[in-house]
């Protein structure tokens, strides 16, 4: 299947527009407001006292795991099952929009937005730069926003519309974000929680916190890796055998 | 046949254990306006979907540009348009917008936005959100994105349905435009007197199979069996003749007495000859 830039780039012009759409910046401020709120919380229980690192920490990787998850797979799977719901897609598809020019087209945005929220989310949990390693810190949130904006294109698949895309995103919003966020809290958790990739990020941001350099080990970059070829894989599956429609 | 744009032959569907398409064999010239006709569920849309790769016919082979449809490149997508009532539009872009984005999709330079958008009458609308269209608005939107790049075939699946009669006649005096522009036209409806003024060929189509085919006005004449004439007078009284020695002779002396109001020879239109070979006016 050849790709044409123009095309990749007049998908991503459209879908970058729907970005701005008022249910759709829902879930990037909503996740920044959550952020800024459990910041304050946390401080306020702090009795005046400076917010600990570690307490930052479990700010930043509520906020992160929730950005990956929220904005990655549900502003993804939205936006294919509104494009089926308003029939525009296969307007797309009958105008030399082949599927993997879409795919790209379609990822790009929510990537890019989802990304831009990781970086801002620092500053906002109150952690500082000085703690994190900027380009790992980058690479692996690139690794799982973009994994979890592929399940996100799986979820859309199978969504008629808007609606079912919320339902059927919610488990998995629920499994990848709930797991790493009380992984420090329940053992069994913290156990699933490393073989997900919103755990590796959480273990990841947890390390900075502890003023500690985090090396990603092999089973990290296993999990990352190997569930973003999984997600690829699926997505891949799923596509063969029924285009962006499931009839 | 060098020049056939659109070729099917014997073309069969089944879905499951139900068919819609028996055997429909037609071809297209580049020009020309091909009105597929039939009531709805006879398998217009099948069809076009089949032709546009949409589909996979179960039997028969369809060539569209002399390529079968079953191997289609997205890129030939570029010589065609669309518009069938499946064709939606971005609610909430405005109407300029909508056809900004096929126009970067398909290289098309942007003055031929502003050209397409006047002629179809949405100039003035280029900034109302999609949305805030009236169906024969949006019906036009539609309709001037499936012709923005001038592609050499158009599909037209029920472009009028629903619409009022004034919106009806600007389509059709664009579609007309755009043929005499050497675009081909595939045209399904079931308004048998929209077929009558644009088409150059009809295929009647009932439950998947063409039951009649060719010229219109040659496919009346060719049921034109029981000649007559209806006649108004100007008494108001109404009066069918048949053509014969004793009739002709009857209407002279009543053109000499001026007594005649309205004449009208009576061959049958598109739907009666439609009738006529479904025999679905004996179930009516």
């Amino acid at each position: 299947m050849s790709i044409s830039m123009r095309k990749v780039c007049a998908v991503v012009w459209a879908k970058s527009r729907a970005l701005t759409d008022k249910n759709v910046i829902l879930a990037p401020l909503m996740i920044l407001g959550i952020t800024v709120g459990l910041r304050y919380l946390y401080g306020a229980m702090m009795e005046g006292e400076a917010l600990s690192p570690s307490l930052m920490a479990m700010v930043l990787n509520m906020g992160l795991t929730m950005n990956i998850t929220m904005t990655g797979m549900f502003v993804t799977s939205a936006g294919l099952a509104e494009e089926k719901e308003k029939h525009t897609l296969r307007a797309l598809m009958t105008s030399s929009v082949n599927g993997l020019e879409f795919f790209l087209g379609s990822l790009i945005p929510p990537f890019l937005e989802t990304q831009f929220v990781s970086i801002l989310l620092i500053p906002v949990s109150g952690l500082s730069l000085a703690q994190i390693d900027l380009v790992q810190y980058v690479l692996v949130t690139s690794i799982a926003s973009i994994t979890s904006c592929i399940l996100g294109m799986i979820v859309g698949i199978f969504a008629k519309n808007q609606m079912s895309a919320s339902t059927l995103t919610s488990p998995l919003i629920f499994v990848f974000m709930l797991i790493p966020v009380f992984g420090n809290m329940l053992p069994v958790f913290q156990n699933i929680s490393r073989f997900l990739f919103t755990g590796v990020v959480s273990n990841l941001v947890s390390c900075y916190a502890n003023g500690n350099a985090y090396s990603l080990g092999l089973l990290d970059v296993t999990v990352l890796l190997g569930e973003i070829i999984l997600a690829v894989g699926i997505f891949v599956m799923c596509y063969r055998r029924n285009g962006y429609e499931v009839e | 046949m060098a020049d056939t744009i659109l070729s099917l032959e014997h073309i069969g569907k089944k879905f499951k254990s139900e068919t819609a398409l028996k055997d429909i064999s037609i071809s297209m010239e580049p020009g020309e306006i091909l009105g597929f006709l039939g009531p709805s569920g006879a398998g217009k849309t099948t069809t076009i979907k089949i032709i546009t790769g949409q589909l996979r016919q179960t039997s028969g082979t369809a060539k569209l540009f002399g390529k079968d449809t079953r191997q289609l490149d997205h890129n030939l997508y570029s010589q065609i348009g669309i518009v069938t009532d499946q064709s939606g539009v971005y609610e909430r872009m405005n109407v300029y917008d909508n056809l900004l984005y096929f126009a970067k999709i398909l290289n098309v330079p942007k003055e031929r936005i502003e050209e397409v958008l006047k002629r179809v009458g949405l100039w003035e609308h280029r900034k109302k959100p999609a949305s805030k269209l009236s169906k024969g608005q949006g019906q036009r939107l539609v309709l001037s994105r499936a012709v923005l790049h001038q592609p050499k075939l158009l599909f037209l699946d029920e472009p009028t349905s629903g619409l009022d009669p004034s919106t009806a006649q600007q389509i059709h005096r664009f579609l007309m435009d755009l043929k005499n522009q050497g675009m081909a036209i595939f045209l399904t409806t079931h308004n048998m007197e929209e077929a009558s003024k644009l088409c150059d060929m009809v295929a009647l189509l009932n439950e998947g199979c063409i039951v009649e085919q060719g010229e219109p006005r040659e496919v009346c004449l060719k049921y034109n069996t029981k000649k007559q004439y209806r006649i108004l007078l100007d008494d108001r009284k109404e009066v069918v003749l048949p053509q014969s020695e004793e009739s002709a002779g009857q209407i002279a002396r009543w053109i000499k007495e001026n007594r005649i109001e309205a004449i009208h020879s009576c061959e049958p239109t598109l739907e009666h000859v439609f009738l006529a070979v479904t025999g679905r006016e004996l179930q009516s």
